[in-house]
């Protein structure tokens, strides 16, 4: 497999008239990864991966996606899968019908009826697009985004409306995917999807890519928590804690495990029961958190 | 494209609201007239009644049947769904616009075939086959052009009337009181040199040169048609 990115972005720029939607972008998309692209709500990312997609020009900066220009649709889609994130078929076509034209509009060759199998819509066939529930859309626009297994696949929050089953089944698909060489751009805001899923997440906010790493380089940041309750009278634990609510006390700590033998043999020693106790390590989300209470850069 | 063109015409033929008022009204009011030809003839002449038979399917079968279809395709999506794949802006709108097209030519020559029958053969085919081709590629581009700024299939019924009514008003004037009076003013409206035209070529006595001469205001309605359709038309909704 080739050691050239995939994608790669370089100091992008999107404007709307005076608004500035996307500032100076770069990020690399890696053969075979899953590059997640996430961000508060009108955060840019929507903007940013249109241009990635080729929907939409940009302002200024560089976008290459398999060392070609995005725009150039004859040479890139035939690579590429892109699942929208607003259905975008027509309600008078039947599912296979609507997997066919797609598919063959994208250069690529696949059996319609395996497909269907892999999203679960067998049953579904010759059934209109107009009476396909939200979760059927969704999968339908899966199978269209993966008809003959492209080498780059974009996924824009992909499970959206889909019932934890389908939403299973569509990471397994995205998995067998990956392992037969895929790459695969993903936008959500399921965080935890993100966090299982991602070797890489780019978190944006007001336009600008923040923060740029694997789970646990975003994580490592900021720190994990131990909290627990004390029963009344009982004294306070030796290190730095503060009460967050009446008897519950939280300890932020980059060394989890230290301090929560610390705690422990204190408890122990002082014969004290911490009740409640529980210890969690960072999440995405509390990253997540951190960069949207950012003050804007410009 | 011809995937593309053939998907489309399947779902025009699926779509009753489409069918019954962009395709069956048209060939329903032609049909009236070659019916009627004797007294409409009589009053106008054959020629009139050929002129309103390709106005009324350029503007019913053709112009507003693209307008609506284009304005519900891109309200649901479906074309940056379509330019999500390999398929090219150009390849993209040809496919969408190819089956409305050759669904109006077909009926116009089928209208204009049985009246040719049932009364008199256009004097030169051939120039009226010119006029129709270039009074459609008007209607087609003014058609693409007007979906730019309607924003769901059903502003297409308000959108069109000025286009639709207005080129049917001009075929209606120019067919019925001539181009003695108001020439130039006559020809420069869209339609006009084209209603001139097909009046002309059915009922005799038009010379080339002023055949050629006729179709030029035409060509130019196309051009400026083309270049409203290329400043206008968006593939997606606005935001």
């Amino acid at each position: 497999m080739s050691d050239t990115p995939v994608i790669d972005v370089a100091e992008l720029n999107v404007r709307y008239g005076d608004f500035h939607a996307v500032k100076d972008l770069s990020f690399q998309v890696e053969p075979g990864e899953l590059y997640a692209l996430l961000g508060t709500n009108g955060a840019g990312k929507t903007s940013a991966l249109e241009v990635v997609e080729g929907h939409r020009t940009a302002s200024s900066g560089t976008v290459r996606v398999f060392g070609r220009r995005p725009t150039d649709r004859r040479a890139v889609r035939p690579r590429t899968g892109i699942m929208l994130q607003e259905s975008g078929f027509s309600d008078d076509l039947s599912v296979a019908e609507s997997v066919r034209l797609v598919g063959r509009l994208s250069g690529r060759a696949d059996d319609v009826d395996r497909l269907l199998k892999v999203v679960d819509l067998s049953h579904k066939t010759d059934t209109r697009v107009s009476q396909l529930s939200g979760g059927e859309k969704r999968r339908l626009d899966f199978a269209t985004a993966v008809y003959g297994r492209p080498e780059l696949i974009f996924l824009d929050e992909p499970t959206t409306g889909l019932d934890i089953q389908s939403r299973d089944a569509l990471w397994d698909a995205v998995q067998q995917l990956r392992e037969d060489g895929s790459t695969v751009v993903l936008t959500t805001h399921y965080l935890e999807e993100a966090q299982q899923r991602a070797d890489r997440i780019g978190l944006m906010h007001r336009g600008v890519l923040r923060q740029q790493g694997t789970v646990s380089e975003l994580t490592r940041a900021l720190p994990a928590s131990i909290q627990f309750s004390l029963p009344p009278g009982a004294t306070t634990p030796p290190m730095h804690s503060a009460p967050v609510s009446g008897s519950t006390y939280v300890i932020e700590t980059f060394t989890m495990q230290a301090d929560l033998k610390k705690l422990l043999d204190w408890a122990d020693v002082h014969a004290v029961e911490l009740l409640g106790l529980s210890a969690a390590p960072t999440r995405l989300d509390d990253v997540f958190r951190a960069v949207g209470s950012e003050p804007s850069t410009s | 494209m011809l995937t593309l063109a053939r998907s489309e015409l399947v779902q025009i033929l699926r779509n009753r609201a489409v069918l019954i008022t962009s395709l069956l009204m048209p060939l329903a009011v032609g049909a009236f007239f070659v019916y009627s030809r004797d007294t409409f003839a009589e009053l106008y002449g054959l020629g009139y009644i050929a002129a309103v038979v390709v106005f009324t399917i350029g503007a019913f079968s053709l112009y507003s049947t693209i307008v609506t279809t284009l304005a519900a395709r891109r309200q649901t999506l479906f074309l940056k769904r379509l330019r999500s794949t390999a398929a090219s802006d150009r390849e993209i709108l040809s496919g969408l616009v190819l089956p409305v097209t050759v669904i109006a030519v077909v009926q116009v020559a089928l209208i204009l075939g049985v009246f040719a029958a049932v009364s008199q053969a256009p004097a030169d085919v051939l120039v009226l086959a010119l006029a129709v081709v270039a009074t459609f590629a008007m209607m087609l581009a003014l058609g693409v052009a007007t979906a730019g700024v309607t924003g769901s299939p059903e502003k297409a019924q308000v959108t069109t009337l000025p286009i639709a009514l207005g080129t049917i008003g001009v075929a209606s004037w120019v067919g019925i009181a001539g181009t003695e009076s108001l020439t130039w003013l006559k020809r420069a409206l869209p339609g006009g040199s084209a209603t001139e035209l097909v009046v002309g070529t059915w009922d005799g006595g038009l010379a080339v040169t002023e055949s050629l001469r006729l179709l030029l205001p035409t060509v130019g309605w196309v051009v400026v048609a083309v270049w409203l359709a290329a400043r206008f038309f968006r593939w997606e909704p606005r935001r």
